[in-house]
């Protein structure tokens, strides 16, 4: 697999993150979405193994989401973390990026860790995710530029909590950065003209609760 | 109200503030009023945890790190690591979010196995156990209780009071007066989510809560000291 790029064409991720994973809910969701096109499903640590149990992923990715969704784990901590998910079957890991050092405008702590978070991800992909209505233009296109500068291709502009990305944001981001590959979870659940709106304004990839819901 | 000084009122508090927006400087001004006015403690997410503690050295206010928070679905494994990381830096309390997956699924031995895990791991510090009132039925409650009172919590907690949780409903009455009737005095109880004012706190000490969490503690205690002018 390479750090660019995925296997298949669905551009819609699953993500049974904020249910708060209830085991009922969690069996519940992962039988509506089998069959679904999904590129993949987003997880918390404690579901991979069970959802490998499932036998229904396919050529779906999972993505092990870690730092998230306020980005405020110790560092090394998350470096643990991410060595860890590493030695499970997962594709990809979504890490929740410190906003600590960029509020205090500490960039080459950043850039130190962004580094450190690609080298512990080994052979993964990784996708760094930040909650863009709560950073400056400015701070936005810093980060940017230090993950492309690292090599990673992947940027997660909200969490789908408490933030949403406005289109407005994702054309800034496309003009400048129009390499990276942009995933959003701004809480929908299956609005299908809502989704393809995103998708029109240069969105990659779109997390959704009720994927089931969509006109694939 | 029960005979109350101000640091004993401040000491019931876990002034919290798990806003991780901030700058370093914000957040040394916080840490230094709550060093001030005496809170308990101070709840924050964990990479703060170093300044936190060297601000606070000496004082009457402990760093509380808030673990695996606001989500707790992370094996207990996970959550033991982070939970010794925030000892190494300096974290004189541990508040980690229980796994209400586990819950949910009646896998209560993992919520047992994950508390000892963690305490094993805390290494002697006082450990709240955060459990999401807000999602659990009152069976669910009550076996949750059973299971991190005999792996030995020091405290039980009502909730995140995390406000990405759309149908998050915050703190009451009545969360205080099941976990005080389901915990018996078997462990400690705190209660946090949406606690803004001298009067709710002064209802919830007197029904025997411990702690109380809240980022509205400035607040609460300019609330109590009008009172004491007024009264």
């Amino acid at each position: 697999m390479n750090n660019s790029s995925y296997n298949n064409n669905s551009r819609i991720i699953a993500s049974i993150i904020d249910i708060p994973a209830t085991g009922n809910d969690f069996g519940d969701f992962l039988k509506k979405i089998k069959g679904l096109p999904l590129i993949e499903i987003e997880i918390e640590a404690d579901h991979i193994a069970s959802i490998q149990d499932q036998g229904l992923i396919g050529d779906t990715r999972i993505t092990v989401v870690l730092n998230y969704p306020l980005g405020g784990c110790q560092p090394d901590y998350i470096l643990d973390s991410i060595r860890w998910a590493r030695k499970q079957k997962i594709d990809i890991v979504c890490c929740g990026l410190p906003y600590f050092w960029m509020r205090s405008n500490e960039i080459s702590n950043i850039a130190d860790f962004i580094t450190d978070l690609k080298k512990a991800c080994g052979e993964k992909i990784l996708r760094l995710a930040i909650e863009s209505d709560e950073l400056t233009l400015d701070e936005i296109f810093k980060i940017c530029d230090l993950i492309e500068d690292a090599g990673i291709h992947h940027l997660q502009t909200s969490c789908g909590f408490a933030h949403n990305t406005n289109i407005e944001t994702i054309l800034n981001i496309q003009k400048k950065h129009h390499n990276l590959l942009l995933t959003i979870d701004n809480n929908l659940h299956g609005d299908s003209l809502e989704i393809d709106s995103l998708f029109k304004a240069g969105v990659d990839y779109v997390c959704i609760k009720e994927p089931w819901l969509y006109h694939f | 109200m029960k005979k109350l000084t101000e640091f004993q009122l401040a000491q019931s508090l876990d002034q919290t503030n798990l806003n991780p927006f901030l700058t370093y400087d914000e957040y040394v001004l916080f840490f230094e009023e709550s060093r001030n006015l005496n809170f308990s403690s101070v709840a924050i997410l964990p990479i703060y945890t170093q300044l936190a503690a060297k601000i606070l050295n000496g004082s009457h206010t402990i760093v509380d790190a808030a673990i695996s928070y606001p989500l707790g679905c992370v094996p207990a494994i996970l959550k033991a690591k982070e939970v010794e990381h925030a000892v190494k830096f300096g974290a004189g309390e541990i508040d980690y979010v229980v796994n209400i997956a586990a819950i949910k699924s009646g896998s209560y031995k993992k919520v047992f196995d994950e508390a000892q895990m963690i305490i094993s791991a805390a290494n002697g510090k006082p450990v709240k156990a955060i459990i999401e009132m807000w999602n659990l039925s009152e069976e669910e409650v009550r076996a949750t209780c059973e299971e991190l009172i005999a792996a030995h919590v020091t405290y039980i907690k009502s909730s995140t009071a995390y406000k990405g949780y759309k149908n998050m409903r915050e703190g009451t009455i009545d969360d205080a007066l099941l976990l005080k009737k389901v915990v018996h005095n078997r462990a400690k109880v705190k209660i946090a989510g949406g606690i803004r004012d001298i009067d709710q706190v002064v209802k919830l000490l007197d029904l025997g809560v411990d702690r109380i969490g809240t980022s509205s503690g400035v607040r609460i205690l300019d609330g109590f000291r009008r009172f004491y002018q007024n009264n």
